[in-house]
């Protein structure tokens, strides 16, 4: 399946080359969701990730013919990670609109899910996920790039050291230290540290 | 790490790549479970990093804003470069035209104040070579107009005609060639009214198509020995100061009514 797959992704890498609009928005369909939702954990700000996927996708436009085999999904998102360090750097740039001048929300807009679970216990994860999303915002950009690569979309460490060009000695230790730190985030807030905990154990209680 | 577990803990960075399944060596991997099967820190270390990836993994998926899709018009507005070509030549070399007025003004300056000097004749027939292209010498030192009159200044005079001119000769002798009538005095009115006119390409090759006549007569002019009442340098002065007038006309006043008169059928077409 996944043979047949990349066939049909190279023909439409070669339609595209060839100035075939259609085939490179089908790539675009392919990938958007990825784009958009790396970008929006690594800005944490829908609107600039909304502003860096439609760069992404302008820009491999522009440069598709120079991409000579090799994964798409990776060049695109070695593109898309590019895009959000510069728009990263240029906020820093301008100290008045930073990131932590803005308040914090308590629950970001787009960590809404349907009520499944138990009302109780959706509501509790509904809190962990809505402080873990306020923890990676605060985690620096090399480490919030590694972790949401690695556990929310599930990139190998080779795939990350290809994408943001370091080495995997590097990858190992950005998931490591972003993982304790957001670990440490979570604990330095008594409710955090509270769900958090029931969370872990509850789950080593399953696993034993 | 023989196991006990007052030994040294399993560094962070080993322990997530462990949760990870990969990135150790199999001798580390077996140490690291000798030493987890031993010490309650390390495995809850080692749990505690797994519920967080857990945790990330499980975080609600965000829904797409919008479709990313590129539309012909996406394309369009990321063609690089397509406002500059546009742009007509009189815009782009207004900045040319601006240093080159005042360096002509300078210039004029120079020569005026020769030309007052008492006793100075040597000076010229060194000058009436220069007066051909002397707007042309100044638009390439145009990034320090500041400088013109020190180099020009009197004893630096001789090095001045050594430099030929290589760069928009063909516009600023079209310059000199539509200034020299100039010493007749009523003409450099004449392309300050031609702005009215609809098209200024058209205008502006149309005063450049006028000057031919007169810039032979001004050529022959400055050819002739100065035998008569004009002396070189007063003749220079003249062509100067016609010179000056057009480039203030190229560098400021046409460019603002090339652009007025640009953005008012923008504006009417939409």
């Amino acid at each position: 399946m996944s043979g047949t797959d990349h066939e049909i992704e190279q023909q439409l890498i070669i339609g595209a080359q060839n100035g075939d609009l259609e085939s490179f928005n089908l790539i675009v369909d392919r990938y958007q969701a990825m784009v958009y939702r790396v970008c929006l954990r690594v800005l944490s700000d829908p609107g600039r990730a909304e502003d860096a996927t439609q760069d992404t996708f302008i820009k491999a436009h522009a440069a598709l013919s120079q991409h000579h085999g090799g994964s798409l999904k990776s060049w695109l998102m070695r593109i898309a990670t590019n895009r959000c360090y510069d728009m990263i750097r240029a906020e820093r740039r301008r100290p008045a609109a930073s990131l932590e001048a803005q308040p914090v929300e308590s629950e970001p807009s787009w960590s809404v899910e349907p009520a499944t679970e138990h009302p109780d216990a959706y509501a509790s994860r509904s809190q962990l996920s809505a402080y873990l999303e306020r923890a990676l915002g605060q985690l620096n950009a090399d480490q919030r790039t590694a972790v949401v690569l690695f556990d929310i979309h599930g990139y190998s460490y080779e795939e990350i050291a290809g994408i943001t060009e370091i080495s995997l000695g590097s990858v190992k230790s950005r998931i490591s230290r972003g993982r304790s730190r957001l670990r440490e985030i979570l604990r330095a807030d008594d409710h955090a540290r509270e769900l958090f905990d029931s969370a872990w154990r509850q789950s080593d209680e399953r696993r034993s | 790490m023989s196991g006990d577990e007052h030994d040294q803990h399993i560094l962070i960075d080993d322990l997530s790549a462990y949760a990870d399944g990969a990135y150790l060596s199999a001798s580390e991997r077996v140490e690291i479970e000798r030493h987890l099967a031993a010490c309650d820190v390390c495995r809850d270390e080692l749990e505690s990093l797994r519920a967080v990836s857990r945790l990330l993994a499980e975080l609600p998926e965000p829904d797409l804003p919008r479709s990313f899709r590129l539309s012909p018009q996406d394309l369009d507005q990321s063609a690089p470069e397509q406002p500059a070509q546009m742009q007509p030549w009189i815009l782009r070399y207004q900045p040319v035209f601006r240093y080159a007025s005042v360096a002509a003004a300078l210039l004029l300056a120079v020569i005026v104040t020769i030309d007052l000097l008492p006793g100075e004749q040597d000076p010229t027939d060194e000058m009436a070579t220069m007066i051909d292209e002397p707007a042309v010498d100044m638009a390439e030192e145009a990034d320090e107009p500041a400088d013109a009159p020190g180099v020009m200044g009197v004893d630096d005079r001789d090095d001045v005609p050594v430099s030929e001119p290589d760069m928009d000769q063909d516009v600023i002798e079209d310059e000199a060639a539509e200034s020299a009538p100039v010493p007749e005095a009523d003409r450099p009115d004449e392309p300050v009214l031609e702005p009215d006119e609809p098209n200024t390409d058209d205008s502006t090759f149309e005063a450049a198509e006028e000057a031919p006549d007169d810039a032979d007569v001004a050529t022959r002019q400055v050819s002739d020995p100065a035998d008569d009442g004009l002396s070189r340098l007063q003749i220079a002065a003249a062509i100067l100061a016609a010179a000056t007038l057009a480039l203030l006309l190229l560098g400021f006043v046409l460019p603002r009514w090339w652009s007025a008169s640009a953005r008012n059928p923008g504006d009417s077409a939409q």
